[in-house]
């Protein structure tokens, strides 16, 4: 069993040495916990069960780009902050869902068009330059760091990789559009 | 585009900005639209970015969730058993009339007593009769046994010592239907009672009610001792 990560700069040290596995422990600990602490939301139970993916995600994120605070020192703490926030607008949504009876505005719908478009954009890619693009532009590793991440010969390498994947991505989100 | 806007937007998407290059990012902004265009489209990427490296995680933890709930919970296992054990032990406490097998052995060897040979020579009837009421007194119970078992027509007196032979070597199982057939005459109440210490040995389910019946009957010989097993089970 592995060991139980309760402060942040511990989980900072297990997530640079293996995210997936840090993000694992972290979710399989405090699932439990926080099933109990959203009962007063009354939520469905998958509902619940999906805040928490989110809340785990978003902890993720501000892991990745370095976003948790300095003042933080509690997992725990920090996990159901970002928990609880969530717990409310989901059970807002909830609320709106039956009021709304499941109405879309124009607006919503030209913005998931266009989310949707670089979704397809972005999978159409390919895997070897989204991860670049996800590594210098999303996660801000440095052109060294990229290189040492995905064993790339050099520097230059890596920059012309990054420039072709980026132009690559524009042409194919603009025959995506086309075909839209 | 020149190779300066690329680079200034990189450092703007960076968070890297100089002093010198924020200025330069802010006038190409505000006067060329090409640029403005790229950087809009550029944040709409990376924001992508970002969602298709969320929607990576979400699938992971969704796996992680279904394998989580799958995986049956061990508390719940163990509660399970222990509340099957207590139920078992429950309809057994209930099926024993309140006996435990402990228990029903100790009952049965405290209050078991060999019957003895009452039968008067004169009065034994059938001609082998004497010589069988015989081997029975001098504990000879498997000849008794291999005499009266097959035998079509017994008395009740056969009938009993055949099956008080059986509670000898210890056969109730067998000396259970022989004694319960016994439903009147001299034997009768003798059957009774230890028809119900059979009953208590075998753990059969309605041993209360029988020693109840025989506490309750009016001339039975019986009677004291019904009640003394049933203050010895409740104590």
């Amino acid at each position: 069993m592995s060991k139980v990560v309760t402060d942040i700069e511990e989980l900072r040290r297990a997530f640079r040495s293996n995210a997936d596995h840090a993000i694992d422990a972290v979710y399989k600990e405090y699932r439990k916990a926080f099933i109990n602490f959203a009962k007063s939301y009354n939520l469905p139970d998958d509902e619940v069960i999906d805040v928490f993916q989110e809340t785990v995600i978003a902890l993720y994120q501000n892991l990745q780009n370095d976003r948790v605070e300095k003042r933080q020192s509690s997992v725990k703490t920090y996990l159901f902050a970002i928990g609880k926030y969530k717990l409310i607008n989901a059970s807002k949504k909830q609320q709106r869902k039956t009021e709304q009876n499941g109405m879309e505005t124009i607006e919503n719908k030209e913005s998931s068009t266009m989310h949707l478009n670089l979704q397809q954009s972005l999978r159409k890619l390919g895997d070897s330059c989204r991860e670049i693009l996800t590594l210098y532009y999303y996660r801000q590793y440095s052109i060294d760091a990229i290189m040492h991440t995905l064993s790339l010969k050099n520097e230059n390498t890596v920059k012309a990789a990054k420039s072709r994947c980026l132009k690559k991505l524009k042409e194919i989100i603009k025959n995506t559009s086309n075909v839209g | 585009m020149s190779d300066r806007d690329r680079e200034i937007v990189d450092l703007y998407f960076r968070n890297a900005l100089t002093e010198q290059a924020d200025v330069e990012y802010f006038n190409a902004r505000m006067e060329d639209v090409d640029f403005k265009q790229m950087v809009e489209e550029e944040t709409a990427i990376i924001e992508a970015l970002g969602n298709h490296d969320a929607a990576q995680m979400k699938k992971r933890l969704q796996k992680l969730e279904s394998n989580i709930s799958k995986k049956p919970n061990i508390r719940i296992i163990v509660a399970v058993l222990l509340l099957a054990a207590l139920l078992a032990f429950l309809v057994q406490f209930l099926l024993s009339e309140h006996t435990t097998p402990l228990q029903s052995e100790e009952v049965y060897a405290q209050f078991y007593t060999t019957y003895p040979n009452i039968i008067d020579p004169l009065t034994k009837g059938a001609s082998d009769a004497p010589s069988i009421f015989q081997l029975f007194e001098q504990r000879d119970f498997q000849l008794v046994i291999d005499a009266w078992s097959e035998k079509e027509n017994r008395t009740d007196a056969e009938s009993f010592y055949l099956a008080m032979a059986y509670l000898e070597i210890g056969k109730y199982v067998l000396a259970e239907p022989i004694l319960g057939s016994i439903q009147e005459g001299q034997f009768m109440d003798d059957a009774a009672w230890y028809g119900v210490l059979v009953c208590i040995r075998l753990e059969r389910g309605d041993c209360l009610q029988r020693l109840e019946a025989i506490a309750e009957a009016e001339g039975s010989v019986y009677g004291g001792k019904a009640l003394d097993i049933m203050n010895f089970i409740s104590n």
